[in-house]
């Protein structure tokens, strides 16, 4: 007995059918629709030319020359990169001591900062004292030039 | 009337694969040398009909930067060759939705007028005019229907194989397929040619 097929064909029926990839029994059945149908014909025929001419682009694509040279230099780029970022386990040393340094190179310096400070205090209180006596002592030589320069500007 | 066709053009390396494989997990520069030259030129070719030319060296360099580092969580359930491609399409993926985001913001911008800046113009260098027309139209598929038609049409990959690199069924895969290929018929018959053929 024949198998004929009376329904139209479903998309995957199609697909099965144009690729190959179909029981040759069914196959078969399926030609005897398409041979009557003339929608299924064409949407078959239509599906194998445009496999036809996707098949004959196929591998033509010409591949730029500095691809695999590319791909090595950013391949190395990157390995370079990565190992920068891996830090050695010296530096994971190195990063406390430095930052000890630092911490106890700060204290010390504002220890010293410190003492300059408290001489600055002192000095400063010392030159204040020495000014007000001197500003007492020498009053009356600025009394007397003032006066001296209001006499002059009377002449 | 239907035929069986053929494949599309497969990876042949003298090296056997499972040797590759070992000697590039141990970053071997030979392998990794010869694992790039198996895989570059298809990768590359299947990258331009995915992403356009514009950005494929960069892409398929892309997809061998994240495949050597990977190599050593390569698990073997399905074959290298459907793998790097599954890598493949994962960089195209990530750079498809990057375009359209960018072509989104454009839009956002500037209106209308920005819609065509990321659209593929056609190399005035290609050696078939033909070859450019079938990429433009390729490139107006979306994005599932272009993967499924590629993957079969042009890199010959057989259903199951593509169900592997897409993650869905067989089902599915064919009726990707199928609409695909409706779609890309209309496309380059809008373009002039079917006449030509």
């Amino acid at each position: 007995m024949r198998l004929v097929h009376r329904h139209c064909l479903s998309p995957t029926q199609v697909v099965a059918l144009v690729d190959g990839r179909m029981a040759p029994l069914t196959a078969d059945a399926l030609q005897e629709h398409i041979a009557r149908c003339s929608r299924c014909q064409r949407r078959v025929s239509e599906q194998m030319d445009l496999v036809r001419v996707l098949e004959s682009v196929v591998g033509s694509e010409p591949v730029p020359s500095g691809l695999h040279t590319g791909i090595r230099r950013r391949w190395a780029w990157e390995r370079a990169r990565d190992d920068k970022a891996r830090k050695p386990i010296w530096t994971w040393v190195t990063i406390p001591v430095v930052a000890l340094m630092l911490f106890f190179g700060l204290a010390i310096h504002r220890d010293l900062s410190g003492l300059d400070s408290a001489y600055a205090e002192t000095y400063s209180q010392a030159y204040l004292s020495d000014s007000a006596l001197l500003q007492r002592e020498l009053g009356l030589v600025s009394n007397y030039d003032l006066g001296f320069v209001d006499e002059g500007e009377q002449w | 009337m239907p035929t069986v066709r053929g494949r599309g053009e497969r990876m042949v390396s003298p090296i056997p694969e499972a040797t590759l494989l070992e000697r590039c997990r141990q970053r071997d520069p030979e392998a990794l040398d010869s694992f790039v030259r198996k895989f570059e030129g298809p990768i590359y070719r299947y990258v331009v009909r995915m992403a356009g030319q514009n950005d494929a060296e960069d892409l398929t360099q892309e997809v061998f930067l994240r495949a050597i580092p990977a190599l050593g969580n390569f698990r073997g359930e399905a074959s290298l060759n459907t793998w790097i491609y599954k890598v493949a399409t994962n960089v195209c993926r990530q750079h498809y939705r990057r375009q359209r985001l960018r072509k989104l913001i454009s839009l956002g911008r500037f209106g209308e007028g920005h819609v065509d800046a990321g659209r593929e113009s056609i190399d005035p260098f290609e050696s078939s005019e033909l070859r450019a027309v079938i990429k433009l139209a390729l490139q107006k598929l979306p994005w599932p229907q272009r993967e499924a038609v590629v993957l079969r049409d042009v890199e010959g990959l057989s259903y199951e194989e593509i169900t592997q690199v897409v993650g869905c069924s067989v089902g599915t895969v064919k009726s990707r397929i199928y609409y695909g290929r409706t779609q890309l018929v209309k496309e380059l018959e809008r373009m002039g040619v079917r006449e030509r053929r």
